[in-house]
């Protein structure tokens, strides 16, 4: 424990011990171990491989995240497992959905035809989230995957009392990709990085 | 059917103060009272509204609502009937009917309704236009050949809940299937009760496609397509075989058109009083398609191919014989082509004058509007049908297995269902299609008893018909009629008594019981043989074709509306034979029996029979009140055992709760219905319940099971979109090494991963974890 820390921690108790003392009836005010967070940064990754990047239609308390691949390659979707922990952050909806499509892959024939079926999907399993998108027909072409393929959100979590400065874990355990060629009939297993994820 | 108690206490006090009128049967007016009655219809049915716009309150409607007439009649008895809908806001509401009836003072008797209260949308102003709603159905429907914009209505319905797959049941493994042809539904954007929908009536017949009818539903604020069914009422297709052409040497009223054509046509001008609607002709027609597609509505305006006249210069048509196709040349004009219109004509004729002479109708319509019946539709097509949209009857000539589709029974059968579509307008699905079907083999079937009788009295002989349906179409090859009436089971596919959940089936299978029901009314059902009910096992007498045909026609007439069910006919046929022959009366009686007997209602004189009902009580839907499908029960998952459906059965009428589940092929039903879908991409599992208390009563659903984790590494995540991706628009491919539900030994069915099959997933996937 750092003096800063030692010393604040010496006034809060003398404040409470003050408070007892003139046998207040009002209810004690909640320590602080250190001043509670009011948002959520997060740095971007150094890869210039699969990586996830902040949006920058990110704020304080909703980090949108981009799934970007590495320049040259082509494919035809990708599925993502993110894990973090969400006693510490809140998986957010991006207009209302898990999942924004960036528009990279061709999912459908008619884009504005919502009947039209898509693969694509996004989901929460706890501190999962998971989400993906697929071309379904094989005679399209695989696009480039150095663009932003789709995003999706973390939201900052205000009950969770984090202390600024305080980390939050965020990586992506499991990423499989379709791709260009379709031969072997096979999904790549492929890493991304995450960046790092903190409480302000 | 509801109907509000304080009219029927009103129908009651009248009996119980010794009302010799519902006693004995309703009273005819003498004609010249007829008359002045039916004189002051509209009057009448002005007076009618008013009255039932002053109860709007205690129907629980308001202000937004109000009701638009679709239809007026007088019948025998001076009672006036007006089949109104209810509107909100200047749209109409989907199946909320009612029918006004006034006797022949003009006081109002009890109310037949299915209005829906406290109707609410937010707005009535949809937020996709029609003509995006349009391009979206289009990609739907991806016509091959040429489309024009279809009928299109902006309507409220009720919330039809969450999607439900397009399932139907192969006519020839008799094993449920998912329908790969069609779209799956989509759960409406809207939780509200009532929503904003448009309902497209498409129409494609053209060479590329066919000949195609198909009805949607579409949430109007989203554009997402909720329902979606076949619409083309026809004969079923079925296996089929050989000879003779059907009502021997006959009569037939045509025209000397021999300035203008050089020759007499087969135009009937001596029964219709009102012109055709689209050819303008007074008359009803008989015309060639010359065994082509009849590609209607080609080019930018729109058209009606009505066929050619068909022209003899002696006035002697056809040569008796069955039609010999050649596909080199056309034959449709010659003697021998000349057969199967002179048969449809004889139908057309016969089928008006049993209508006119037994049941007082003026024609199809009741207006007298002229029809237009067109032969030799197409090369070897196996069916055919009746089109509302362009009041028509359309015939195919069949072929190595069937004979033309043009004997009696066929030709009654389509023009009922024009009958049908001008009176209840049972919507073509579901329970309600079956009964639709149903009337058209029921009329159909009485068609041909009355006209083989020859003497035009009026009356219905019990004798000199039969109870079989296209008999006279059978060749050796497919030596069956296409139905039952008195054992429907012994085609295979239909069905000999109603039960929960019967719904689903096709509507020729669906009608199965209530052909049963009218075979059983007229005849009586026997106390053994292959036609005695297990319902009612000792039998009970008929009361003969001309009463019972009477009850039926009164019931479709005076007390169905669209939506219909089995229950709410056994009440219209109680009503209607009421109605005729009183309260108290032996025919009354009968009708209970009838319906018993297939598993509707009770016995005259007998406590109800239990009945089973499952309710899904599942995390995934409730799909048990939906107006379509209703015995869909919903989605499960294999291996996400605490999701899925557990079933929640109500036994009616007894105290005993006890049932016994059937266990569906492949899956697994535990005893508290706990149900559990094996490992496969997807199926569908038939789930049925049977009474411990009544073996004989039992319900049946089906599940729709979805294997999330298409991938198989036992963990459901969006990586299983990978092996669907991979297997997009291919069969089962055994090297995929990204999944091994190609593996799985124990399918039935080709499994081609289509658009449904990514919907089935997406929606699975967003249930367990979008959410």
């Amino acid at each position: 424990m750092t003096t800063q820390t030692m010393l604040r921690t010496a006034l809060s108790v003398t404040a409470l011990a003050a408070l007892l003392a003139c046998g207040g009836s009002s209810s004690s005010p909640k320590v602080s171990a250190a001043s509670d967070a009011k948002g959520i940064t997060y740095a971007n990754p150094a890869s210039a491989g699969w990586r996830l990047e902040r949006d920058p239609s990110s704020t304080p308390t909703h980090i949108v995240l981009n799934l970007i691949g590495p320049a040259g390659l082509k494919g035809r979707g990708i599925a993502l497992t993110v894990h973090s922990d969400n006693s510490k952050m809140a998986w957010g909806r991006i207009s209302g959905a898990y999942i924004q499509d960036g528009g990279a892959f061709e999912l459908a024939m008619d884009p504005t035809d919502p009947n039209e079926a898509r693969l694509l999907v996004g989901g929460v399993k706890g501190s999962d989230l998971m989400v993906g998108a697929f071309q379904k027909d094989p005679n399209l072409s695989a696009k480039p995957l150095d663009t932003k393929l789709y995003s999706f959100a973390i939201d900052f979590k205000a009950d969770a009392h984090l202390a600024t400065g305080e980390t939050i874990p965020l990586s992506v355990t499991k990423a499989r990709l379709l791709p260009e060629d379709l031969g072997p009939r096979k999904l790549q297993d492929v890493t991304v990085a995450a960046g790092t994820l903190k409480a302000n | 059917m509801a109907r509000p108690t304080l009219f029927r206490l009103s129908a009651l006090s009248a009996l119980l103060a010794g009302g010799a009128l519902q006693a004995q049967g309703l009273q005819r007016p003498a004609p010249a009272a007829l008359y002045e009655i039916q004189s002051r219809q509209q009057a009448r049915a002005a007076a009618g509204l008013a009255w039932l716009d002053g109860r709007k309150a205690m129907l629980g409607l308001g202000g937004d609502d109000s009701f638009r007439v679709r239809s007026v009649r007088t019948d025998e008895f001076g009672e006036t009937h007006i089949r109104v809908e209810q509107h909100f806001r200047g749209l109409r509401v989907w199946g909320a009917e009612g029918i006004v009836h006034l006797d022949a003072k003009g006081n109002p008797l009890p109310l037949t309704h299915r209005f829906q209260r406290q109707v609410a949308v937010a707005s009535t102003t949809p937020a996709v236009d029609e003509t995006t709603v349009l391009r979206f159905v289009k990609n739907d429907l991806r016509p091959k050949g040429d489309w024009l914009p279809p009928t299109v209505e902006l309507v409220v319905i009720n919330n039809p809940g969450p999607a439900m797959p397009a399932v139907v049941r192969d006519p020839g493994t008799r094993k449920w299937r998912l329908d790969y042809s069609r779209a799956a539904f989509h759960a409406p954007m809207s939780t509200d009760p009532q929503i904003l929908a448009y309902h497209v009536h498409t129409a494609l017949e053209n060479d590329k496609d066919g000949i195609r009818h198909t009805d949607y539903l579409v949430e109007a604020d989203s554009g997402l397509i909720l329902r979606k069914w076949d619409s083309l009422e026809t004969d079923a297709p079925a296996k089929g075989t050989a000879e003779t052409q059907y009502n021997g040497v006959v009569s037939l009223d045509t025209t000397d058109s021999t300035a203008t054509l050089g020759g007499f046509q087969l135009l009937d001008q001596t029964r219709p009083t009102l012109p055709h609607p689209l050819t303008g002709v007074l008359g009803n027609a008989t015309t060639n398609l010359h065994n082509q597609n009849p590609n209607r509505f080609i080019g930018p305006i729109g058209f009606f191919n009505a066929g050619d006249p068909f022209v003899d210069a002696d006035n002697a048509w056809g040569d008796g014989l069955n039609f010999t196709f050649d596909p080199n040349v056309d034959l449709s004009a010659t003697d021998n082509g000349q057969t199967a219109a002179a048969d449809a004509h004889f139908g057309m004729a016969a089928t008006w004058d049993f209508y006119g002479q037994v049941l007082g109708r003026n024609g199809i319509d009741g207006l007298g509007t002229s029809t237009v019946s067109r032969a030799h539709m197409l090369p070897y097509f196996y069916n055919a049908f009746w089109d509302t949209d362009t009041f028509s009857m359309s015939y195919g000539d069949g072929g190595h297995y069937l004979k033309s589709f043009t004997c009696l029974d066929v030709v009654g059968h389509e023009l009922s269902h024009g009958v049908m579509a001008t009176t209840a307008d049972l919507v073509y699905a579901d329970e309600m299609g079956g009964l639709n079907e149903s009337n058209s083999d029921i009329l159909g079937t009485m068609v041909e008893f009355y006209t083989r009788a020859g003497k035009g009295d009026g009356v219905i002989p019990d004798t000199g018909g039969n109870w079989t349906m296209g008999e006279q179409l059978s060749t050796p090859f497919s030596p069956d009629p296409l139905r039952w009436m008195d054992t429907p089971s012994r085609d295979g596919m239909s069905y000999d008594a109603w039960f929960q959940g019967i719904g689903l089936d096709d509507p020729h299978f669906v009608s199965g019981p209530n052909n049963r029901m009218f075979y059983y009314l007229s005849q009586g059902a026997p106390a053994a043989g292959p036609a005695q009910s297990a319902y009612v096992p000792g039998g009970f007498p008929g009361i003969g074709n001309d009463k019972a045909a009477r009850i039926w026609y009164r019931t479709i007439a005076t007390y169905l509306t669209s939506l219909s069910s089995y229950h709410d006919t056994r009440d219209g046929a109680i009503q209607s034979a009421t109605d005729l022959y009183g309260a108290a009366s032996p025919e009354v009686a009968a009708v209970e029996n009838a319906f018993a007997a297939i598993n509707v209602g009770a016995a005259h004189g007998q406590a109800p029979r239990p009945e089973v009902h499952i309710d899904a009580n599942s995390p995934w839907f409730n799909l048990a009140n939906g107006p379509f499908m209703p015995g869909l029960l919903g989605f499960a998952t294999s291996g996400e055992t605490s999701a899925n459906p557990l079933f929640q059965v109500q036994v009616l009428n007894t105290a005993n709760q006890a049932v016994t589940w059937g266990a569906p092929a492949g899956g697994q039903m535990g005893a508290d219905g706990r149900f559990t879908a094996p490992k496969r991409i997807g199926g569908i599992y038939p789930v049925t319940v049977t009474s411990q208390a009544d073996p004989l009563e039992h319900s049946m659903g089906l599940v729709f099971s979805v294997d999330l984790d298409a991938d198989d590494d036992t963990v459901v995540d969006a990586a299983d979109l990978g092996p669907i991706a991979l297997a997009y628009g291919s069969y089962l491919d055994t090297s995929n090494p990204n999944s091994t539900f190609n593996q799985k030994a124990d399918i039935d069915f080709d499994l081609f991963i289509s658009d449904f099959d990514i919907l089935a997933f997406t929606e699975a996937f967003d249930k367990l974890y979008a959410h």
